[in-house]
């Protein structure tokens, strides 16, 4: 029997060990997932916890509880792949051989590297969030600064998205007069989808959110509030929201399979590590210029499950990744964008209304009765 | 944008090429060298793409 481990339980990899229990006959391959914690977090939901309209507790569940039976749970720490052995070494010294492996350990956030980090406040982990919504509960005006940290990051809209819902929060609390909102986007342009850039560019002048281009922040000052740019320009905050610098995961860097940022170089249609005929990628650990998102998690992981079971079968692989993302995006007052893209078809520039304002909240609520266990 | 992570975790004085093909980033590239402070060595243009080759000054 084929062993197949899966390393990371998360989007990417819940949907890669569901998609393939479904599709690999019985006796074909004993699928092990190996997460660090045993927990999976919806990260989408850390938006809302910010604006307290979301209980913390209800985004993370065990991972063993959204897997189907046969498939295999380690709660470890990969610690590194040895690909000529075909084997992971886990935290304590315990080894899993593989005939597939399937990389899907996200990417990892590194405040640390930016001088200054704990001047700001986040909502890119759990506890960031509930941090930066004790901050905005207390926060009765002034210059509140929304910046990026370094590219890529994941989920590229969520920082124009928590720019429009602040406007939306202290709008709500009735001190939005009170309240200067800026946005630094790390690109020439202020959307990270260029398509839709005209359209966010509007709506942020309706809002009033003032907007620099080209700023990556350097260093922060907490003491004088400043925050200073790679690009040489400084900006006052009272309340600075910056998202960290992000990497691949240590195992990956540490193995040797990462490029400088720790992703792993990935053929973009059969999402198998360039160089390696048994490791398969998907989800952010990838270095394919396309949005991090959980939505191309989850189409890489149907993929990716499709490959494995062919093969495992003895048939050629589709390996027909295609790019595909969808994306729902909040806008406040309960208005929404939805997009979808692939890699030969940018998004078209949607209407914003309220039907995709709702979209969101139903995937939501349903995200977890249907993407990790790959119903859909 | 790739080329401002590759600028990023380069070393000061390093030459990095980047490639690409999408009109946005044509006009970006050059843009955000000049705001960044390095220095625009060439831009080479091959039949499916253009290469931009860049040299760390900060
Ligand atoms: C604020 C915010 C909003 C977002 N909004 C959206 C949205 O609206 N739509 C959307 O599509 N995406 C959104 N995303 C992005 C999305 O959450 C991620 O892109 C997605 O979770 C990536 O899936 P993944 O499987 O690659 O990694 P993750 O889901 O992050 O899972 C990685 C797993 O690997 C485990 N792991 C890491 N290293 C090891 C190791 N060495 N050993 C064992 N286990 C390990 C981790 O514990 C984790 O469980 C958002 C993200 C944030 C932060």
């Amino acid at each position: 029997m084929k062993k197949v481990v899966v390393l990371g339980g998360g989007v990417g990899g819940s949907v890669v060990a569901n998609h393939l229990a479904k599709k690999a006959k019985r006796g074909d391959c004993k699928i092990t997932v190996v997460d660090e914690d045993g927990k999976h977090v919806y990260q989408p939901g850390f938006l809302y916890v910010t604006l307290g309209k979301q209980s913390p507790a209800k985004l993370v569940r065990n991972e063993r509880t959204l897997l189907k039976r046969s498939v295999d749970m380690v709660t470890s720490r990969a610690e590194r792949i040895d690909p000529g052995e075909r084997t992971v070494h886990l935290a304590g010294g315990k080894k899993l051989d593989y005939d597939y492996l399937v990389i899907a350990t996200g990417s990892t956030l590194h405040p640390e590297q930016v001088p200054g980090f704990e001047g700001a406040h986040h909502f890119y982990s759990l506890e960031g969030s509930i941090g930066l919504r004790n901050a905005l509960m207390k926060f009765n005006g002034g210059d509140v600064v929304v910046a990026v940290g370094g590219v890529p990051y994941k989920c590229p809209p969520a920082p124009a998205e928590s720019a429009c819902l602040l406007d939306y929060y202290f709008t709500k609390r009735g001190i939005r007069d009170k309240v200067n909102l800026k946005f630094l986007s790390p690109l020439g342009r202020v959307f990270p989808l260029e398509s839709l850039d005209p359209l966010v560019t509007e709506v942020f002048k309706q809002k009033n959110v003032e907007t620099t281009i080209f700023f990556n922040i350097e260093s922060i000052d907490p003491k004088s509030k400043k925050v200073e740019s790679l690009e040489g320009e400084t900006v006052n905050y009272d309340l600075l929201i910056a998202i960290p610098p992000h990497s691949g995961a240590d195992v990956v860097i540490d193995s040797g399979l990462g490029d400088r940022g720790g992703w792993i170089p990935t053929d973009r249609h059969s999402l198998l590590a360039k160089g390696h005929g048994d490791i398969y990628v998907v989800g952010d650990a990838t270095d394919i210029p396309i949005s991090k998102a959980g939505a191309t998690a989850h189409y890489e992981g149907l993929v990716v499950g499709d490959n494995i079971a062919a093969r495992l079968n003895g048939q050629s692989p589709p390996d027909n990744y295609d790019g595909k993302v969808t994306c729902f995006c909040d806008a406040g007052f309960h208005k929404g964008i939805m997009m979808t893209f692939d890699y030969e078809n940018p998004p078209v520039p949607p209407p914003l209304n309220r039907r995709h304002y709702l979209g969101k909240m139903m995937i939501n609520r349903l995200y977890w009765m249907l993407i990790p266990k790959a119903r859909v | 944008m790739e080329l401002i992570r590759a600028v990023k975790e380069g070393e000061v004085g390093e030459v990095i090429a980047v490639w690409s093909k999408d009109a946005g980033s044509q006009r970006d590239i050059p843009l955000w060298i000049e705001k960044a402070g390095h220095e625009l060595l060439a831009v080479n243009e091959k039949e499916e793409y253009n290469e931009f080759v860049i040299k760390k000054l900060r």
